[in-house]
């Protein structure tokens, strides 16, 4: 069942397309995240939804009930805005009560809804206290209580881990997914993080300068992106081009990078996509050769830049950070050829620069997705 | 007594500030170190001079008028008879409390006129908000006593106002603006609107807009969202403003003098009378005692309030 969907919304700032004829849908009880670079829409998009701004053209739906010109007081979402937006001058309790209060519930189931609502939160103690004296994770999650209490039909998102350090980050991340899961409502989170994209969403919405580049669950976007963009921006990305060659793709420089036969016409010009965690670099009998440049301790992995023949490099994550390559050593690369993905949009254009084939690919797909 | 005292500071002032002129250049000749330990000597050094100023010109005569209030004028013996006196007479407490009720409904005026005038500021488009503010601090610009005049040819009884009435027909006699409180109460709040509108359309300005956002989606009404969360907020300021005309009222002089037409007395007026006409300076002593305590305590919450503020 559909939840939210746009249909060719637009939302101009003069002439500046925040949000540019875009149609997405989101499924009920999901969640999904916008991602996307700064400037890119995301908040746009959640005030859109919750009516805090309206587009300047286009259609909103909320389940099977069209919300594009409703008062955002009647849309029944709950919103938690990046700087939590806490009333300072009302208590915890009060701010938690605010929105059953407005609905003129009584005394005593309110003070109920408000118990279990910071209960799930795990704030109870803290109900007297001002929003100035918590943490910025525990106003985080105050305004997760507030916006969760009175059982609103969506819950908005916008960048809620962004203030907070990297271990409470992850730590809040797991929280509101568990929260999500438990409650079953259907949660739109924005997000510039595209780790947290992946790691917490049923589906990803990536946007570009006010434009959708692609919709689809994480593994999906992350390993068949459709564009350069989508693919750069969802990690790190090697991007091999060339002509199409049974099987292979041959670089100019006469470089053969093994991939999965297709039914691309053969010497058809492709750019194919190869994660770097997807690359063995073993002593000998790979695909290529080449000498590391460069190698980088991660951790869990190390990473290699690693220079071809060609002067081409690609760069490889591989796991087991011991007996490792040095700078300066030759390495025999080896893929799954299967790993390769070409990109079905082999362009490195910049999305949304008023190309009439993108829009018109963008759209087709979007609606594939989304229905 | 307070003459000889200006009079000397002059020649102290500059021996103070050359003074000051050889430990800064000393300072500068010494490591970074101790010149930090040095600052606060040049600083103290350099405001030496206001300090004197302020010391002489008005602490001195202020607890001069304290003494007086609480001492027998030719004996120099301490007594309370000066506040007792001035408890035994009506005269004095119904001006006084005139001058606190005249406060009271101007502070009232300046609320009912600022707190809409300054939130209509706020929704401007940015350039009339300029222009609105602009209108608003010009009239610091002009000096109080030709704006209390302006008045007297706006409101009296061959002025603007009258004379359209009586062209209308609304009115056969003019209608009496002048020479009352209303008159007063007109003049004082036009000359301290000011010191409201401003710090409350600052502080309006500062209500962090996605909080009132907030509000809406969490349901809440137009009416509820400004008395439930635009209002609170900007309450502090409202009440720390308030005070502060509160007190300026208190010791206006020039406008109920001449908007009053003099039937109106005030503190300040019945001041002028107590020295200037009847010589007395103990009673006048006592009075300038009780007006001070009573605003250095407003004074005490309208600091409390700026700092909650804060
Ligand atoms: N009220 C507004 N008036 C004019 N332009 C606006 C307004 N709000 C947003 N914009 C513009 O619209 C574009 C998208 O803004 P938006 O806030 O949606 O970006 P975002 O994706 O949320 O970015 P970030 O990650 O930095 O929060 C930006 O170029 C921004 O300058
Ligand atoms: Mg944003």
């Amino acid at each position: 069942m559909t939840n939210v969907r746009f249909t060719h919304v637009t939302k101009a700032y003069g002439p500046l397309r925040a949000i540019d004829d875009v149609s997405i849908s989101v499924k009920s009880g999901e969640f999904t995240t916008v991602l996307g670079p700064s400037g890119s829409g995301k908040t746009t998009m959640l005030s859109l939804i919750a009516g805090i701004t309206r587009p300047t053209s286009g259609r909103i739906d909320l389940g099977d009930r069209e919300i594009t010109f409703v008062p955002a007081a009647e849309r029944n979402i709950g919103l938690v805005f990046q700087s939590y937006a806490l009333f300072p001058h009302m208590s915890i309790f009060d701010n938690v009560a605010f929105p059953l209060r407005v609905r003129g519930m009584g005394a005593a189931e309110l003070s109920r809804r408000v118990g279990e609502a910071l209960r799930l939160v795990r704030l109870e103690g803290l109900r007297q206290r001002k929003p100035h004296q918590l943490s910025g994770g525990q106003q985080q999650r105050v305004a997760l209580a507030r916006a969760i209490v009175f059982e609103p039909a969506i819950l908005l998102l916008d960048e809620p881990l962004a203030a907070l350090d990297r271990k409470l980050r992850e730590e809040v991340r797991l929280e509101i997914r568990e929260l999500q899961r438990k409650l079953g409502i259907t949660t739109i989170m924005v997000t510039h993080d595209q780790e947290e994209a992946l790691s917490l969403s049923d589906q990803v919405v990536l946007l570009s300068k006010g434009r959708v580049e692609q919709v689809g669950a994480p593994d999906e976007i992350y390993h068949r992106p459709s564009t350069r963009f989508a693919a750069d921006f969802l990690g790190m990305a090697n991007f091999i081009e060339g002509s199409y060659h049974e099987g292979h793709i041959v670089s100019p420089d006469g470089e053969r990078f093994p991939c999965a036969p297709t039914n691309i016409a053969h010497g058809a010009r492709v750019c194919g996509l190869l994660r770097p965690e997807d690359i063995r670099a073993g002593g000998e009998g790979g695909h290529l050769a080449g000498i590391v440049r460069d190698v980088v301790f991660l951790g869990e992995t190390v990473r290699y830049l690693i220079e071809l023949k060609s002067g081409r490099r690609l760069t490889a994550n591989v796991a087991g950070a011991r007996g490792r390559h040095v700078a300066g050593a030759g390495v025999s690369l080896s893929w799954d050829p299967k790993r390769v993905w070409i990109l079905p949009d082999n362009s490195d254009r910049i999305p949304a620069d008023g190309n009439a084939a993108v829009t018109e690919r963008r759209t087709e797909k979007v609606s594939v997705v989304g229905r | 007594m307070t003459l000889p005292g200006s009079y000397e500071s002059g020649p102290v002032a500059s021996q103070t500030v050359a003074a000051a002129h050889d430990v800064a250049a000393e300072a500068t000749a010494v490591p970074a170190r101790r010149r930090a330990s040095l600052r606060q000597w040049e600083l103290f050094f350099l405001l030496l001079p206001m300090l004197l100023l302020i010391v002489l010109i008005f602490d001195l005569p202020i607890l001069n008028a304290a003494y007086w209030s609480i001492s027998d004028p030719k004996t120099g013996a301490l007594t309370l008879g000066h506040f007792r006196d001035f408890l035994d007479s009506t005269a004095y407490l119904r001006i006084i409390w005139r001058t606190f009720f005249l406060s009271l409904e101007v502070t009232a005026a300046t609320i009912l006129l600022g707190y809409p005038l300054a939130y209509w500021a706020t929704k401007l488009p940015p350039r009339w908000r300029i222009v609105v503010l602009g209108l608003v601090v010009t009239t610091f610009w002009v000096s109080i006593l030709v704006r209390t005049y302006a008045w007297i040819v706006i409101l009296g009884s061959a002025g603007l106002i009258n004379r359209l009435l009586m062209w209308a027909g609304v009115v056969s006699r003019p209608i009496e603006f002048l020479y009352n409180e209303f008159g007063i109460l007109v003049g004082m709040t036009n000359v301290l609107l000011p010191f409201l509108v401003l710090p409350l359309f600052a502080a309006m300005m500062r209500v962090d807009m996605r909080l009132l956002q907030v509000a809406e989606t969490l349901g809440a009404s137009r009416f509820r969202i400004f008395w439930q969360v635009f209002f609170p907020l900007t309450l502090p300021t409202l009440a720390a403003s308030a005070i502060l005309v509160f007190i300026l009222s208190l010791g206006f002089y020039i406008t109920p003098a001449v908007l009053g037409g003099g039937r109106v007395p005030l503190v300040a007026n019945m001041m002028d009378l107590l020295i200037n006409r009847f010589a007395r300076w103990e009673t006048a002593a006592v009075v300038s005692v009780v007006l001070m305590v009573v605003t250095l305590s407003l004074y005490a919450v309208y600091q409390w309030l700026r700092e909650k503020n804060a």
